[in-house]
């Protein structure tokens, strides 16, 4: 048993971390932020270059042929640098693409994908969804709403869940482009300043031959489970970040003669928050090294890891703010924008409470007393 | 990474397993298993056959009669002990200054001392708080004075653990009242036995007596039973305190009264329906699952890390330690009105008390203890906090 990174993982944690800190520092994402766009092309390119969306493809489509510590690795450092880039997004699609693709299309999209000439993003959060595919010979239709689509301005194409006839739950996964007929896309902007869109889909054309990428709802639960893998790991980056921020604010800022971390009240509960950290930082892996393994307990494993995740970013958010005083509610510093970025983490994929009941559903049935 | 056991740790594992279902005396087990208190005999017993398998005390060097075994093994050992039913090793001597000994203590001392801890003849306490000094450890003042080859030792000690059954007893003294409080301990070794020793027992709210006073009035130790040099006790207690972590989460035993908790739950009704129909009750165990969970593979991080760190050991007291006192709390709550009575009796007392509640709530009041003990849980943070911030 160990729970160290090999050495190629560890040369890709520190490459990013190097070139996130070099080209993505507070000053600049800020300019990004409020640009037309929202996200740096420019940097999008340099991450493609230093292969971050390749990571996720297989090595016999071109790609590096990570898996889930790779997405991990790469999450927890966009995380801990706020990107604005559809990293995130595009690692899950591109997984979920690389797992479940038919092979003539995955050999297709590679290239680009793995480039990143070509961003795909999923539009989904939990297999229940309002789209419908209809089957009309050898096409779907898909009709239906999906509400705040990260990185959905940024998207070249969608992969998307959805219902066929008598499904509650989706139980097929289309790509298809994001400028398809009959596709509206109505664009916002998180809270964590993350552009997104709603997406209003009427009778928009999918041929089974070039968009099916699977009929099975147990692989849109596991691309799901991907996608909250991807959030956690992104959610440790910013906790991690938050507290060395909130460190360094404690031993520069001085009142009644002295820094103020030298009083217990807050170093307290900052030892509070470095707890809640290793919990989040041993269970991110803990899924990561189960996503593969069995069903069953994954699913159980994923569960536990977004309590533990949405507890944490809402106690250390909360926190690192009350520990900066009043410059932690204010727009010029990193710690408030770590803030929106972890309220936004407890919401997306699903509450605490959604997923504690996941779980109890499934470790805890009532009908286990009879 | 791979989080799952090596082949050679699984059968390893199952090698303690099928030890102990063979090994460990039924009746003990399931007496232990069913909340009944762990008697000094259920430890001195198990040791014995622990010794006799060669397993005394597994992390031991080869040379000092152990198997060398990483943290992982020892942490595999303890589960399957835990969760069979087996009673604790007796930390003090086992893992507390048999350690010591190896790294500080002379040859002879070594040749003196190892062999009955191993074999658990001797009963081994710790000497180290006071009622002047608890949490602020270094501030202690019981003396002791050369006379010849002989320290004269005069002083009080206090929350001393089961002293009331031990052989020796291993204390922190101050040879040095002149310099700095940390540079004038030294640690000595002294047989309960010797003429000026009083133990006095502190009854507890759990209702038993686990804990003594110690006086010491004129009590006569060779200078030849201070282990390392004198006033480098509190080097020694440092060591100590970074060398006792394998267990410092105490995960067996929240697996093993989290099993409790587990069965218990299934027998109990709620407003005459069966608890586990009850939608918050279940949330509550899922949520207490969970922490168990995280919990042990926090613990199984560090634990088979190459390089310790020093802060983790600490958040891992503090969790383990809340982990534990929740899953007691939901288990007395589990059984709702039946947790209240602490005393049963006169009469037959098998009409109320029956395997399924005995302890609980005993337990409760008794884990307490472990937010207090071994460095409070605010010691704990202060030593996160030195580290992390450093001011």
């Amino acid at each position: 048993m160990n729970f160290d990174f090999t050495e190629e993982q560890t040369l890709l944690a520190d490459a990013l971390h190097r070139c996130l800190s070099e080209q993505a520092d507070f000053a600049t994402r800020k300019r990004t932020l409020h640009s037309d766009t929202g996200w740096s092309r420019a940097l999008w390119t340099v991450l493609a270059e230093l292969g971050v969306p390749a990571t996720m493809l297989a090595d016999t489509d071109g790609g590096l042929g990570g898996g889930a510590i790779e997405l991990a690795l790469i999450a927890r450092a966009t995380g801990a640098a706020l990107c604005l880039e559809p990293i995130g997004s595009s690692l899950v699609a591109n997984l979920t693409l690389a797992r479940l693709a038919p092979a003539g299309l995955r050999t297709r999209l590679a290239p680009s994908l793995a480039a990143g000439t070509r961003i795909a993003v999923p539009t989904f959060e939990s297999p229940y969804t309002v789209l419908q595919a209809t089957r009309h010979d050898a096409a779907y239709r898909l009709s239906g709403t999906a509400r705040v689509v990260y990185h959905a301005p940024c998207a070249d194409q969608f992969l998307l869940a959805a219902c066929t006839a008598g499904s509650t739950i989706a139980d097929t996964l289309f790509l298809i482009p994001a400028n398809a007929a009959g596709l509206l896309a109505v664009p916002c902007t998180s809270v964590d300043g993350q552009r997104a869109a709603d997406l209003h889909l009427t009778d928009v054309q999918a041929t089974t031959a070039d968009t099916l990428i699977s009929h099975d709802a147990a692989a849109v639960q596991w691309s799901v489970d991907v996608g909250i893998l991807a959030l956690a790991a992104e959610t440790l980056g910013s906790v991690e970040r938050s507290i060395a921020l909130t460190i360094d604010y404690l031993k520069t800022r001085n009142q009644f003669g002295g820094p103020i971390g030298r009083f217990q009240a807050l170093q307290h509960r900052v030892v509070g928050c470095l707890a809640k950290v290793e919990e989040l930082h041993t269970m991110v892996f803990v899924a990561a090294a189960r996503l593969d393994g069995e069903p069953m307990l994954r699913r159980t494993t994923i569960a536990a890891l977004k309590v533990i995740a949405c507890e944490t970013a809402q106690h250390v958010g909360e926190e690192v703010v009350q520990l900066h005083g009043g410059m932690g509610v204010t727009e010029e510093m990193e710690i408030s924008h770590h803030f929106r970025r972890l309220v936004a983490a407890g919401i997306r994929f699903g509450s605490r409470d959604q997923h504690l009941a996941a779980y109890t559903a499934l470790r805890f049935p009532p009908s286990q007393s009879a | 990474m791979n989080i799952e056991l090596a082949p050679e740790d699984l059968a390893f594992r199952d090698h303690i397993r099928a030890f102990v279902a063979e090994q460990l005396p039924a009746a003990m087990a399931q007496r232990l298993l069913n909340g009944g208190k762990i008697e000094p005999s259920d430890i001195r017993t198990w040791q014995g056959i622990l010794y006799k398998a060669g397993l005394g005390a597994i992390y031991w060097p080869a040379a000092f009669g152990g198997q060398d075994a990483a943290p992982v093994r020892q942490y595999l050992f303890e589960l399957e002990c835990a969760l069979a039913g087996a009673p604790p090793q007796l930390s003090f001597g086992v893992r507390m200054l048999a350690p010591v000994l190896m790294r500080f203590g002379t040859t002879e001392q070594q040749r003196t001392f190892l062999p009955s801890i191993l074999t658990g003849e001797t009963w081994w306490c710790q000497g180290y708080s006071e009622p002047g000094a608890g949490s602020d450890l270094a501030s202690l003042r019981t003396a002791a004075v050369l006379d010849g080859d002989h320290y004269v030792i005069n002083g009080q000690k206090c929350w001393n653990t089961l002293g009331q059954y031990a052989d020796w007893i291993f204390c922190l003294v101050r040879t040095d009242f002149t310099v700095k409080a940390q540079r004038g301990i030294s640690l000595v070794l002294i047989d309960m036995k010797t003429p000026g020793i009083t133990v006095r027992p502190t009854v507890l709210l759990d209702g038993t007596p686990e804990v003594n006073d110690i006086y010491f009035d004129n009590v006569r130790v060779p200078v030849s039973q201070r282990v390392g040099a004198e006033n480098e006790g509190w080097t020694i207690a440092k060591f100590l305190l970074v060398h006792e972590r394998t267990n410092i989460a105490g995960v067996p035993w929240s697996k093993r009264d989290f099993a409790r908790l587990l069965g218990i739950a299934q027998a109990a009704t709620r407003d005459g329906r069966p608890l586990m129909e009850d939608a918050s009750f279940r949330a509550k165990l899922a949520r207490l699952e969970i922490d168990l969970e995280v919990l042990e593979h926090t613990n199984l991080r560090m634990l088979s890390a190459a390089k310790p760190d020093m802060t983790t050991p600490s958040i891992l007291k503090i969790r383990g330690s809340e982990v534990r006192q929740a899953i007691s709390a939901l288990t007395m709550e589990a059984l709702g009105r039946q947790a209240l009575p602490l005393v049963v009796g006169p009469g037959d007392a098998a009409l109320t008390e029956d395997a399924l509640t005995r302890g609980v709530t005993a337990s409760y009041l008794n884990l307490r203890k472990l937010s207090i003990f071994g460095g409070s849980n605010e010691i704990q943070r202060n030593i996160v906090a030195q580290s992390m911030i450093g001011l």
